[in-house]
């Protein structure tokens, strides 16, 4: 190519950049689309009433749950996190991504996609979006999620390879703050992802392919949590990127502590990790003292998340104030409520103090018992994954969409309604699951098709739950309205009036010294590799030694 | 943004952490010290080995209820798709129950509603947990681990009576009905439906399709289909089927030769089985428990 056309390509399309990225997210968007359309029924399903029978394109409730959680819970975040961890560096760093390599990225992601979701829609892999081992789905489920996996490593080396850039180009100069709390992430992920690749490829495929005869369900599913959780914070961080890093911006204030922020994401990067074992905590073949180590090490990944909680509302408050908000509470009013962006993130923010409770009570040893593998649980990391994460996601989109495809919003008084419908849908679901988990209300099951004896006098909050279901139905429409109404027929945008990345300004640097510290981010890396090692090895070893092998099981 | 706020907002920040740090220290303290205190309804593993070899223990081959000593008691419990052996049970009050529980196929779950006994179930390992009530009622136990398409059927219930009212059992033994539609209302209906017309597309049916395997495959072929299990693809009256039908080698002979006249001669609405067709007699299933096949070795009898 010569430079002429070069430069053409970049006059026509501006940032070229652009267009992978929007290709990630509208992706993303779509399998949001698809599973949340299910969600409702799903709600419905937990008050009594089974529409799945009305649905002919579904063999059974339990393909539809696959579907939801598989395609929003790991579909959509991941898609979302290509996008956020790729584009944002690379316009704060100004380095030029590697383009066919992203495009391959893009490519191979969603070709790992299409593989899985012909899988799930045949009927052969409903398998839920933890498939347990022995119950085995089709070899093309596990190899369609494998590729997903490879290609969100490939977005985190190019996250990664563009910071080495940088470095080279500036030396001597401290990663700016969006870019290293995206390399936190993905050095986060890289670890995280260990368990769940050896999971899949050393196991799970070859013996869904007939290769090897038999699993150990017991290791697999330490592998499964080794992931498990910190993908939870792979989910999240790219939310608090957009806390962090826009939103102090959008209203008007400013990041109050450059330094603390870049702590809590180093202490994600340290104990996202090895905490899996509380999601086993009801496993009978893992020692207590070591559930014990786990359940500590969680209440320490609790503390980022609380300063997240103090920053984060400090730099709210520093805009508020500017705004003229007075004493305590004044400035709250003075936030920009009516820009339907912020408004959705900081409902978002809210979801997640209850999420986060909740998530104390979980990783309690002696609490979790009582709450484990009940409607509590989904009833939480709806509150975390499906109200904080997504609602974030959601909000972010707003100002996004528009940057990316230079079309003017649709509806910013939709867009807020769409907010705060899903808001309002998501509490009220909260409300309802977390009870019906405290009356022992199993998660995952077609609770519509049980015995009467069975839930009898757990009717009230299988009604709140229902109910939540029409108002989440509502905010799905309202919020895709929105979005696919942007993107088919918003006002164009010129160049100039595209919104700009709103970058926070962090101009704090107390203490250089401090900073360059936490910019030693590989031997960060290596010192959470030794704490994973430790908190793990000895279980997993174990577990390796004495493996029983189990049949694959189709029970569906 | 000017010092003298900075520094406020430093002040606060270090206080906000500090309180962070304590208060998971505080509850760090009171998890370790509640479960020093009262853990031992946390469930251990106490055994691991092939599923297989665990059903053939002695604790298994019987599950149910039994009396260790006045005021000890033992239940074990066995889970497969999608039932709980034995499904009911009854426990006195007080009593200190050791829970010994185990897999068969897949992944389960075991909850006692209104107590804080969760287990997980994984196959090749057996749990051990104690657990007493101190209040008579009725609780629901639920399998909350997802194990397939008839999950949502998978419950029992431990009725706790007061000591004076429960007599101590042999053993409580798991499906304790031998009459066939009592038997097949345990055992089967959760997944071949109350009617034996089954799930389209997810297990077939058995009204009308037990006789017909009988007069197809032949009379032993039911026999083996019930001990050993079956996995495979099958087609029934058009429509296909790949899932697994577990071993009922657990019921005893007699409860398998009535399930089977239930289905085969009751369940015949088109009259295919011969005049002649002789019920099914126990020592038919006693006979055929030598044979040691597999539930693949039922599927490749079945293609022949």
């Amino acid at each position: 190519m010569t430079t002429a056309t070069a430069n053409r390509a970049v006059a026509t399309t501006g940032h070229p950049e652009r267009r992978v990225t929007f290709a990630f997210l509208a992706t993303g968007f779509l399998a949001l689309l698809i599973g949340a359309l299910l969600g409702p029924l799903q709600a419905l399903n937990y008050a009594g009433i089974d529409l799945y029978q009305h649905l002919p394109f579904l063999a059974s409730y339990y393909q539809g749950l696959t579907l939801h959680g598989v395609l929003n819970a790991l579909v959509f975040t991941t898609y979302m996190n290509a996008a956020i961890l790729l584009y944002f560096p690379a316009r704060e760093m100004k380095v030029p991504m590697n383009m066919p390599f992203v495009w391959a990225t893009y490519g191979i992601m969603t070709g790992g996609l299409a593989i899985a979701g012909v899988a799930i829609l045949a009927n052969t892999s409903n398998v839920l979006y933890t498939f347990y081992p022995p119950l085995s789905g089709h070899w093309g489920f596990y190899l369609g999620l494998a590729l997903v996996v490879v290609a969100s490593l490939m977005v985190a080396f190019e996250t990664l390879r563009m910071r080495a850039v940088f470095r080279r180009e500036n030396p001597g100069q401290v990663t700016p703050i969006i870019t290293y709390m995206a390399v936190m992430t993905q050095l986060m992920w890289i670890l995280a992802s260990v368990g769940i690749v050896v999971e899949v490829v050393v196991f799970l495929l070859p013996w869904s392919m007939g290769l090897i005869a038999g699993v150990d369900p017991a290791l697999a599913r330490t592998l499964f949590w080794w992931t498990g959780h910190p993908i939870v914070y792979y989910w999240l961080l790219p939310a608090y990127i957009s806390w962090y890093g826009f939103m102090p911006k959008q209203a008007g204030g400013e990041l109050v502590s450059d330094s603390l922020t870049r702590l809590a994401f180093l202490m994600f990067l340290m104990f996202s990790t090895p905490v899996g074992f509380h999601h086993q905590f009801t496993d009978p073949g893992i020692s207590a003292g070591w559930k014990m180590v786990h359940s500590l090490l969680t209440m320490f990944v609790g503390i980022p998340s609380l300063i997240t909680a103090f920053t984060v509302a400090a730099s709210l408050e520093v805009g508020g104030k500017r705004a003229g908000g007075k004493g305590v509470f004044g400035w709250i009013g003075k936030l920009p409520w009516n820009n339907a962006s912020f408004t959705a993130q900081v409902l978002a923010m809210i979801a997640f103090i209850f999420g986060g409770a909740g998530g104390i009570v979980n990783a309690s040893f002696n609490l979790d018992p009582l709450v484990n593998d009940t409607a509590w649980i989904p009833g939480h990391f709806h509150l975390t994954v499906g109200t904080a994460v997504t609602l974030t996601f959601m909000g972010l989109a707003f100002w996004f969409v528009p940057h990316l495809t230079g079309r003017r919003l649709l509806s910013n008084r939709l867009a807020l309604a769409s907010a705060w419908t899903w808001f309002v849908g998501m509490m009220i679901f909260a409300l309802g699951m977390h009870w019906q988990g405290l009356l022992a209300v199993p998660r995952r099951a077609q609770i519509s098709a049980a015995p009467d004896w069975a839930y009898a006098g757990t009717e009230v909050p299988a009604a709140i739950t229902g109910v939540s279901g029409v108002f989440l139905l509502v905010a799905v429409i309202l919020f895709f309205t929105v979005l696919i109404g942007t993107i088919t027929s918003g006002q164009r945008l010129l160049e100039s009036q595209r919104p700009a990345i709103p970058f926070v300004d962090a101009k704090e640097l107390r203490s250089v010294g401090v900073l360059k510290v936490l910019d030693m981010v590989w031997g960060w890396f290596l010192i959470a590799a030794l704490l994973v090692a430790v908190a793990y090895l000895p279980t997993l070893i174990d577990m390796f030694i004495n493996q029983v092998g189990i049949q694959p099981y189709r029970l569906w | 943004m000017d010092e003298r706020q900075h520094n406020q907002i430093a002040k606060w920040e270090r206080r906000w952490l500090a309180l962070s740090g304590l208060m998971s220290l505080t509850f760090v303290i009171l998890i370790a010290y509640n479960l020093a205190t009262e853990g031992t309804h946390i469930a251990q593993r106490t055994s691991k080995a092939a599923p297989e070899q665990i059903l053939a223990q002695d604790v298994f081959r019987e599950p149910g209820v039994r009396q260790l000593a006045p005021g000890k008691i033992q239940v074990t419990t066995v889970a497969q798709a999608f039932v709980f052996q034995p499904a009911d049970i009854t426990v006195p009050v007080g009593a200190d129950i050791e829970f010994y529980l185990a897999a068969a196929d897949v992944i389960h779950g075991y909850q006692i509603e209104r107590t804080n006994v969760n287990v997980e179930l994984i196959p090749g390992e057996v749990a051990r947990l104690n657990y007493t009530f101190d209040d008579p009622g009725v609780y629901r136990i639920t399998c909350n681990e997802y194990c397939g398409i008839g999950h949502h059927n998978m419950l029992g219930t431990i009725t706790v009576l007061p000591a004076s009212q429960w007599n101590a059992p042999d053993a409580q033994r798991g499906a304790s009905a031998t009459d066939g539609p009592g038997v097949y209302a345990a055992n089967c209906a959760s997944c071949h439906g109350a009617d034996g017309a089954g799930v389209r597309g997810a297990f077939p049916p058995v009204a009308q399709h037990a006789a017909d395997l009988v007069v197809d495959e032949g009379r032993d072929y039911v026999v083996d289909l019930l001990l050993y299990g079956l996995q495979g693809a099958i087609n029934v009256d058009g429509v296909a089927y790949n899932g697994v039908m577990p071993a009922w080698s657990q019921l005893s002979d007699e409860q398998l030769a009535n399930v089977a006249n239930h289905i085969t001669i009751d369940w015949d609405e088109d009259g295919v089985l011969p005049e002649d067709f002789e019920p099914y007699d126990p020592s038919e299933f006693a006979e055929a428990r030598g044979q040691q096949l597999s539930a693949n070795d039922v599927y490749q009898r079945r293609n022949e």
